[in-house]
C-alpha cells in the first residue's frame, strides 16, 4: 500500500472512531433521558443493536410510522442539497469579490465593508424571519428553497468568513516570491495559483460546514423545512432516540467524509504533506 | 468577474424580494405538527381529530344550533327504558371508493373501538356502548350499559369502513392511518413529510364548496402569522395572544374568537409523601399568584373546578371561589403538617421540600411560560422547585401515567360536549394518574353517569366541582380564550367549539383579490 494512502486509511480509521463514540456519547446521554429504550436495554446493548440496524440497513419503523433509515434518507435529500448550494453561493460571491475586485476589496469604502461584514454577522433564524416577514417567502417552492440556500450562505458570519479567508489566502499568495516571477514574466496567475488556493479553501468550508449545519437545523424549523433539523428536533420531542441518534451519527458522519476529503486533498496538492504522511507511515511499520 | 456574478444574483435577489401574486386555489391552513395519523381510531391530537372531520362522518354531528345533527344516521328510536335504540342509516351512503356505507360498518366501528388490542385512547367514548348489531343493511341496533338519555351528542365518533380491516383488533401500523377511505367531504390526494393534499369525495352526501385542502406543518408561529398575512394559508388554526395585534392590524384576515371546552391545570400527584394531604397542596395553590401566570400568555377566565365558566355544570356558587394567592395561609398550611421554614426553604424532615415539574409539550411555547413562571413563584414561597421539563405524549404516557413518576404536572384536558370527567377524578377512572381518591367524589360521579334527569345530573357534577375545589387534586388554573384566524376571502365559515370543521361543507372560498 502506498504511503499516502496509508496515511488516509489511518485517518478514515480515526474518523470512523470518533463517529462510533459519538454515538456512544450520544446514547450515554439518553441514558437521563425520561422512557429512553438505552436505560431499558444498558447502553451496550442498545448500541450494539443500533449499529446491526445500521449496516442491515433497517433502525425499525420511526415515529411517523416510515423507516427511520427511510427517513433519514429523505430528510438528508432535502438538507444536504441547500447545505452544498450554501456553500457553493458563499464560495462563488467570495471568489467574486475577492478574486473580481483583487487589491480592491481593502479599499472597499468602510461603512461598504462593515455593511456586508454585518449582513454576514446576522444570525440565521433572524434572516429567516425577515424572508418571512418583509418578503413573504411562501412555505414551498423555489423561493423558499432559494431563499433557505441565500440566508446560510450569508448568515452566520459564513460569508463573511469565506471573503476574509480567501482574501488572506490571496494576499499570502501574491506575496510568493515565484508568483513576483510569473508576473515578471507575463505567466497566468489563476491557472496557477488554484491548486494552491485548493486546499485552503477546502479547509475553510469544511470548517464552516459544521456551522451550516448547525444554522440549516434552525432555519429548517423557522421556514418550515422537511429537513434533517426539523426532523430531528421532532424526534427530540416525540423521544423517537433512534432516530435522533440516527440524525446525530449520519450528520457527524458526513462532517467526518468531509474532513477526509480534505485530507485527501491535501494528500494530492501539498508535496510536504505527502513526505510527512510516508514518514510517519514508515515509522508506524 | 463582478460582472458575471451580478447577472445570476439580480434574479435571486428579485425572485426573494417579490412578494407573493399567487395564492393556492385550495384551502391551506397551518398546523403546529401535522397529523400523523387519519385512522380515527388512533387519534391522539387536535389536529388529528380537526382533519377527520374532513374525512370521516360520525352518525350524528353538531350542527350549527349546537344540537346534533344527522350525518350518517337518517332516524332513530329510544327504547322506553334508554337502555338501546335502533339507528337508521341515510340511503345510497357510499364511501370514497364507491363500497356501500352499511350497518356492518357501525357494528364494525364500535367493536374496534372497544377491542383492548386496537389500543384506542378515544376507547371511553364508546364505552358507554354495550353491543352493536347490525340488522339489515341500514339499520343498527345499539345496546347501552346503562340508560342513555340523551345518545345522540355521545355518537359523535367516526365510523370506519369495515372492508378496510381483518379484524376489529386494528393496530396502529395498518395502512390506514395513511391511506384511508372516506365517509367525509374530502378523500386523501397525497402526502409528504410536511403536508397533507385532501381532494373532493365524489361519493360525500355532503358535497363541500371548497374541493381540494392542504394541511400544511408550520411549527414555527412566526411563519404561521406571516402566511396568514401573504394568502399562503387561509386559516390560522390557533393564534396564541401575543399575535393577536399582529393579525387584527392584517386588513386580508379576520380573528375569530371560539370557545374551546378545554382547561388547564397543575396536577399533584397523590402518591407523593406531601403531596397527598390536602393541607399541602392548598398551601401549594395558595402560594400561587394564577393572574400573573395567565397574563404571561394570553386571555383567559379563571377557574375553580374541571369545568369551563360556560359549562352547565360549573359551580358559580359562592362557596367555591376562585384560588387566591395568600402567601400567611399557605405558610400556616404547611406549618400545621410539620413543616419548618429554613432559610427561605420549606424543610420537611430535615430535608427540603423539592417538586419536580412536568409539562406536556404539546403546550408549546405558552407551557414553556407558565410552567417557568410557576415554579419561580413556587421558589418564591420557599419550595424546591426544580427546572420544568417538557415531555412529549409518549414519554408522558410512560413517566406520568404508567409510572406516576412526577410532582408536578402542567397540562390541559380538552372535552367534548359531555364533558365527562369521571375518569379524571374516580377512584377508578383510566384518567387518574394523580391517585386521587375520595368516596363521596366516587359516589357522585356514579350517581351522575347512571342518572338519567338532566337536572339531577347537573346537581351531581356542580358538587363535584364544589368537592374538587375543596381538595385540590389539582390546582385548576384557567380556561383560554381561543382565536382561530381566517383570511377575508374564507365565507360562511362557521368555527365550532371542540369541533373545529363540522361545517366545513358549507365553508367558501372567493377568489383571492
Amino acid at each position: 500500500m502506498r504511503p499516502a494512502l496509508a496515511y488516509l486509511a489511518r485517518r478514515a480509521t480515526g474518523l470512523a472512531a470518533v463517529v462510533g463514540v459519538s454515538s456512544a456519547l450520544l446514547g450515554a446521554l439518553l441514558l437521563f433521558a425520561p422512557g429512553s429504550p438505552v436505560a431499558e436495554q444498558g447502553l451496550a446493548a442498545w448500541l450494539g443493536g443500533f449499529w446491526r440496524g445500521v449496516f442491515a440497513g433497517d433502525l425499525g419503523p420511526s415515529y411517523r410510522g416510515i423507516p427511520v433509515l427511510d427517513l433519514v434518507g429523505r430528510g438528508a435529500a432535502t438538507t444536504l442539497p441547500i447545505v452544498g448550494f450554501a456553500l457553493l453561493l458563499s464560495l462563488t460571491g467570495a471568489l467574486g469579490i475577492v478574486l473580481g475586485l483583487g487589491d480592491r476589496v481593502a479599499a472597499l469604502s468602510r461603512p461598504l465593508r462593515l455593511g456586508l461584514h454585518g449582513l454576514s454577522l446576522v444570525p440565521v433564524f433572524l434572516l429567516g424571519y425577515v424572508a418571512l416577514v418583509v418578503f413573504g417567502v411562501p412555505p414551498d417552492g423555489p423561493r423558499r428553497w432559494w431563499a433557505a440556500v441565500f440566508i446560510l450562505a450569508v448568515g452566520d458570519g459564513t460569508l463573511s468568513d469565506v471573503i476574509l479567508g480567501l482574501d488572506a489566502e490571496r494576499r499570502r499568495l501574491v506575496e510568493q516570491d515565484f508568483v513576483h516571477s510569473m508576473r515578471l514574466r507575463g505567466l497566468p496567475l489563476v491557472r496557477r495559483l488554484a491548486p494552491h488556493l485548493a486546499l485552503p479553501l477546502a479547509q475553510l468550508l469544511a470548517a464552516r460546514l459544521v456551522f451550516l449545519l448547525s444554522g440549516v437545523l434552525v432555519l429548517e424549523m423557522v421556514l418550515g423545512i422537511q429537513g434533517l433539523g426539523l426532523m430531528g428536533y421532532r424526534a427530540a420531542v416525540k423521544a423517537d432516540f433512534t432516530l435522533l441518534v440516527a440524525i446525530a451519527v449520519g450528520l457527524t458522519g458526513l462532517v467526518a467524509a468531509v474532513q477526509l476529503g480534505v485530507d485527501a486533498l491535501r494528500v494530492a496538492v501539498d508535496p510536504r504533506v505527502r513526505k510527512d504522511s510516508r514518514q510517519t507511515a514508515r515509522g508506524s511499520v | 468577474m463582478l460582472h458575471e456574478t451580478r447577472r445570476w444574483l439580480l434574479p435571486l435577489g428579485l425572485c426573494l424580494l417579490l412578494p407573493a401574486t399567487v395564492a393556492a386555489q385550495a384551502f391551506e391552513y397551518a398546523e403546529d405538527e401535522l397529523p400523523f395519523t387519519l385512522n380515527p381510531l388512533h387519534e391522539s391530537s387536535m389536529a388529528e381529530t380537526r382533519i377527520g372531520e374532513l374525512l370521516f362522518e360520525p352518525l350524528w354531528g353538531l350542527g350549527y344550533d349546537g344540537a346534533p345533527e344527522p350525518r350518517l344516521a337518517d332516524a332513530y328510536e329510544l327504547s322506553p327504558d334508554k337502555k338501546s335504540m335502533t339507528v337508521f342509516l341515510r340511503e345510497g351512503l357510499k364511501w370514497s371508493d364507491g363500497t356501500p356505507i352499511t350497518a356492518a360498518d357501525v357494528e364494525f366501528t364500535v367493536a374496534a373501538y372497544l377491542n383492548p388490542k386496537s389500543d384506542s385512547p378515544d376507547r371511553s367514548r364508546v364505552a358507554f356502548i354495550k353491543k352493536a348489531k347490525a340488522e339489515g343493511e341500514s339499520t343498527i341496533k345499539l345496546i347501552f350499559h346503562d340508560p342513555e338519555p340523551e345518545p345522540l351528542q355521545k355518537l359523535s365518533f367516526k365510523i370506519l369502513p369495515k372492508h378496510r380491516f381483518e379484524s376489529t383488533a386494528v393496530p396502529r401500523k395498518d395502512p390506514f392511518w395513511f391511506k384511508p377511505t372516506s365517509s367525509g367531504p374530502l378523500m386523501v390526494e397525497s402526502q409528504d413529510l410536511g403536508t397533507w393534499s385532501l381532494q373532493l369525495n365524489p361519493e360525500a352526501f355532503r358535497k363541500p364548496n371548497i374541493d381540494r385542502v392542504k394541511v400544511r406543518e408550520m411549527p414555527d408561529k412566526n411563519q404561521q402569522v406571516s402566511s396568514l398575512g401573504y394568502g399562503y394559508i387561509a386559516a390560522m388554526i390557533s393564534v396564541p395572544g401575543q399575535y393577536l395585534a399582529e393579525i387584527e392590524r392584517n386588513r386580508h384576515a379576520d380573528l375569530v374568537p371560539y370557545q374551546s371546552k378545554s382547561w388547564w391545570y397543575l396536577g399533584m400527584n397523590g402518591k407523593h409523601a406531601l403531596l397527598k394531604n390536602v393541607a399541602v397542596r392548598n398551601a401549594v395553590g395558595k402560594a400561587l399568584d394564577l393572574d400573573e401566570a395567565l397574563a404571561l400568555i394570553g386571555e383567559g377566565d379563571r377557574i375553580s373546578g374541571p369545568f369551563v365558566p360556560s359549562s352547565k355544570f360549573y359551580n358559580h356558587a359562592d362557596s367555591v371561589p376562585l384560588l387566591t394567592p395568600d402567601a400567611m395561609e399557605s405558610a400556616s398550611l404547611m406549618e400545621g403538617q410539620g413543616l419548618t421554614f429554613e432559610d427561605g426553604t420549606w424543610m420537611h424532615k430535615g430535608e427540603p421540600v423539592r417538586l419536580r415539574l412536568f409539562y406536556r409539550a404539546g403546550l408549546g411555547e405558552q407551557g414553556q411560560t407558565v410552567a417557568l413562571n410557576l415554579q419561580s413563584q413556587l421558589r418564591r414561597a420557599g419550595f424546591d422547585a426544580a427546572d420544568p421539563v417538557a415531555m412529549d405524549k409518549s414519554v408522558w404516557n410512560d413517566k406520568v401515567f404508567a409510572q406516576r413518576d412526577f410532582d408536578l404536572v402542567l397540562d390541559s384536558w380538552s372535552f367534548d360536549k359531555n364533558e365527562n370527567v369521571y375518569d379524571l377524578f374516580h377512584s377508578k377512572g383510566a384518567q387518574n394518574f394523580i391517585a386521587y381518591s375520595n368516596r363521596d367524589v366516587d359516589s357522585l360521579l356514579d350517581k351522575a353517569i347512571a342518572e338519567t334527569d338532566p337536572a339531577a345530573k347537573v346537581a351531581y357534577l356542580r358538587e363535584v366541582h364544589r368537592q374538587l375545589a375543596i381538595d385540590q387534586p389539582y390546582v385548576f388554573l384557567w380556561s383560554l380564550r381561543s382565536y382561530t384566524a381566517l383570511r377575508r376571502e374564507v365565507e360562511s365559515a362557521w368555527v365550532s367549539p371542540f369541533y373545529y370543521f363540522s361545517q366545513f361543507a358549507d365553508w367558501k372560498l372567493l377568489p383571492k383579490k
